[in-house]
């Protein structure tokens, strides 16, 4: 399924935050036009990587190339051409989502006109048009999601880096978030380069998957290629396998344990109160 | 340009959004000038509590504690002077007047002095209101000693007066006794000229021969009666002589004695023209000049004005530095917090122009507020401001520009908002407190003097009260604006180091 030639490369990048190395060599090819997913453990280095990627923060060792030049020497292209958004919300929760595009449309430079046709297709194509006037404090997590990724792309990026933006989420507004970001890439034709440790929508979502562990890409490729190669049916057993084999000492969570274990502790919540209660 | 606008349009969207934020920081200071404006409207001190004590009030007394209540002063006897004491140290009175008993003026053995307890901790008061109190007192202190010379100077008009007339007298009497002595002198001589010799042992010789040469026994008798007349002329005559004696004797005292009661006199007249002569010679005979021989006038370099005049350059400054400081340190805080701080970095918007939107901003809130307070000291400054409000203008936006950018260094700093809003009003407070607001800062040591010289709070308030008091040419504020374009140039470069340092930090 792949569109065309590495579209963005990592070669040998080192990343170090003093004595902790948290990228060690890594190399990565992204191709044009897919959405490709990096997976692992909380920790790995995915934010790194991704911050890596729109400039944010310098490699001890290495470089990345952005249709073959490097993103530190042709910086303009990469805040103009990337398109991110974090883990956690980036927008202003005291403005509308309508202020919130037009801000960063401004500093994108853009021109009001530009602005104001973009803002109408990004709400429309990530429906959540009806509540443009809508203050963000008081939009849901999805829609907070939503309003983050069209932020993303209001400059109409060639590239949407995505970290874990599905954290958080219900599983319903998750599968809507998938949605998005498939129409997103289809429709814009934009490259999408997605971490997260929710390894079912990735194995649902990514054209290509990466597997990142220890600081470095583990193996590469499509989720097809990727279950033929370790002969398992899901990513979850994959990813199990790719750490037990190394003998990480932490324990990974897959989703479905994630799941267990938060309805546990609800349980407990539940048992909790309702004693309080009885006692009252 | 364009996204310079576009930042401060998100900023005050986000400060005026944000109520809490927006009440605190901008209808904050401008209901504190408003409430600071009313109060010192005046230029009096208002409902001064004095305590007064005497052991004994006598007229005197009583007439000084009547002056001292009017609208100013509310005056409280007390029953001891330890209460009166005690009421200044708990806050009770601003002041205690302790008065002497039974004191009068000129009653000899009774002291007249006055004193006064005050509180000196209240140091911003305490001479403001020795000072009105004095005034009051020393009132009614000199209308008693006008009323004392006065006594004076009319007792020695009077006794002016009064020997003017009595010289005359005394020049009469000093006639009188000239001739006196003249006639004593005359009666001396003539009573010496009388001549009262006669020879009667010729007489007695005489008779002896006639009546050798009679035999008539009434010729004997006749010369026998007329013996016996001799005798008797005899005896008169001794008497007369020894009168003669007394006359000539009591001439030449009454003499003598005139001619000391001349010279007495003499002395006496010269004695009362010297004395008519000095008292004459006075020439300060006003009651008011021998009361103030030397006269002080207090002439205010700038047209007496009320309290707000005085302190509208300090209340101007402070307003400036605690909204720039706080304003500043509040909004990069606040933006630092968002989770949309870190999108910005992504944009392909230098950090310059970030900056300048950050500053823009506070520098336009604060051109709002002071617009506001601008017009109202339009009401009382409007000559002094009207001439100079271009330079004043310059200035303030120099100023602001300086406790802004330093307000961002504090913002970038700092991690939490707490904390660099705290740190934010330590600082206003230090800089307030090394200025001559509270206390003037040559009551500090010489060292920390200089030091507190070049106070961006101190060189603020010296440019502004120069400028709107005194009206003071560009010329004379060079040393204040080069000072004042350092620290700018200063803290834009540490403003710059230190959003670069929160950039690494978030990285």
């Amino acid at each position: 399924m792949r569109k065309g030639p590495p579209y963005i490369e990592f070669e040998g990048i080192t990343k170090k935050y003093g004595n902790t190395l948290v990228l060690d060599n890594l190399t990565l090819s992204i191709p044009y036009g897919e959405i490709t997913g990096i997976i692992g453990p909380s920790g790995s280095g995915k934010t790194t990587m991704l911050n890596l990627l729109i400039g944010f923060v310098k490699p001890n060792k290495g470089r990345i190339l952005f249709q073959s030049r490097n993103i530190i020497k042709d910086f303009s292209n990469v805040t103009t051409l990337f398109g991110f958004a974090a883990q956690e919300f980036s927008f202003y929760t005291d403005l509308t989502i309508e202020e919130n595009l037009a801000y960063f449309g401004n500093l994108y430079k853009l021109k009001k006109s530009e602005i104001k046709l973009r803002t109408d297709e990004l709400l429309k194509l990530l429906e959540i048009d009806y509540a443009r006037k809508t203050i963000a404090r008081s939009l849901s997590s999805g829609m907070g999601r939503r309003l983050d990724i069209a932020c993303s792309l209001i400059h109409n990026p060639k590239v949407l880096i995505l970290d874990e933006p599905t954290q958080d989420l219900d599983p319903i507004l998750r599968k809507e978030l998938v949605a998005t970001i498939r129409k997103v890439n289809k429709e814009r034709e934009t490259t999408v380069i997605i971490t997260s440790h929710l390894l079912g929508e990735i194995d649902e979502m990514c054209d290509t998957i990466g597997i990142l562990y220890k600081g470095h890409i583990v193996k590469m490729g499509t989720p097809s290629e990727l279950k033929k190669f370790y002969n398992m049916k899901t990513m979850d057993e994959i990813f199990t396998s790719i750490v037990k084999k190394s003998e990480r000492p932490t324990v990974h969570v897959t989703e479905n344990q994630f799941k267990t274990k938060i309805k546990e502790e609800e349980k407990k919540v539940i048992s909790i109160f309702g004693h309080n209660l009885n006692k009252k | 340009m364009l996204r310079i606008f576009n930042i401060i349009q998100k900023n005050l969207k986000l400060l005026i959004r944000s109520k809490a934020s927006a009440s605190i920081i901008i209808l904050g200071p401008l209901l504190l000038v408003l409430l600071v404006g009313l109060a010192f409207s005046g230029s009096s001190l208002n409902n001064i509590n004095v305590g007064v004590y005497s052991s004994s009030y006598s007229e005197l007394t009583n007439i000084l504690v009547t002056t001292m209540q009017d609208n100013q002063f509310v005056v409280t006897k007390t029953t001891s002077e330890l209460e009166c004491i005690q009421g200044v140290k708990y806050g009770k009175f601003h002041v205690c007047a302790v008065f002497p008993p039974d004191l009068s003026v000129g009653t000899a053995n009774i002291t007249s002095t006055i004193v006064f307890h005050v509180d000196y901790s209240r140091v911003n008061l305490v001479y403001s209101i020795l000072d009105t109190i004095s005034k009051k007192v020393s009132v009614k202190a000199s209308e008693l000693s006008g009323e004392l010379v006065q006594v004076l100077l009319d007792t020695l008009e009077n006794s002016r007066i009064s020997l003017i007339e009595k010289k005359d007298s005394i020049t009469e009497l000093s006639t009188s006794a000239s001739q006196t002595k003249r006639d004593a002198d005359n009666i001396v001589s003539e009573a010496n000229a009388l001549s009262l010799t006669f020879n009667i042992n010729q007489t007695e010789e005489d008779l002896n021969t006639l009546e050798n040469l009679t035999n008539s026994t009434s010729a004997l008798n006749i010369i026998d009666d007329i013996r016996e007349d001799f005798d008797a002329f005899n005896t008169g005559l001794a008497a007369s002589l020894e009168a003669k004696q007394k006359i000539k004797e009591q001439g030449t005292a009454i003499s003598d004695a005139s001619t000391a009661s001349t010279q007495k006199l003499t002395q006496l007249k010269s004695s009362t023209e010297t004395i008519i002569g000095n008292i004459e010679s006075i020439k300060i005979r006003e009651r008011e000049t021998i009361l103030n021989p030397i006269k002080t006038q207090i002439t205010p370099i700038s047209e007496k004005k009320s309290h707000w005049n005085y302190l509208f350059p300090t209340l101007l400054i402070i307003m400036v530095a605690f909204v720039s400081l706080l304003l500043a340190t509040s909004l990069v805080t606040k933006e630092k917090a968002t989770k949309a701080y870190f999108r910005n970095f992504i944009t392909p918007t230098s950090d310059i122009i970030f900056l300048l939107g950050t500053y823009l901003s506070c520098l336009f809130i604060l051109v709002v507020q002071l617009i506001i307070i601008f017009g109202q000291a339009w009401y009382f400054l409007r000559a002094e401001l009207l001439s100079v409000l271009g330079v004043v203008s310059i200035f303030i936006i120099l100023i602001a520009s300086i406790f802004i950018l330093i307000g961002m260094v504090i913002g970038y700093l700092f991690k939490s908002q707490e904390t660099a809003v705290l740190a934010s009003m330590s600082l206003a407070g230090f800089m307030l407190f090394f200025s001559n607001t509270i206390l003037p800062i040559e009551s500090i040591p010489p060292s920390l003097k200089v030091l507190a010289s070049f106070n961006p709070f101190v060189l603020g308030e010296a440019v502004l009260k120069k400028l709107i008091l005194f009206q003071a040419p560009f010329s004379a504020l060079a040393f204040e604006l080069y000072m004042l374009i350092g620290y700018l140039l200063l803290f834009l470069v540490l403003t710059i180091l230190a959003k670069e340092f929160t950039k690494r930090k978030i990285s």
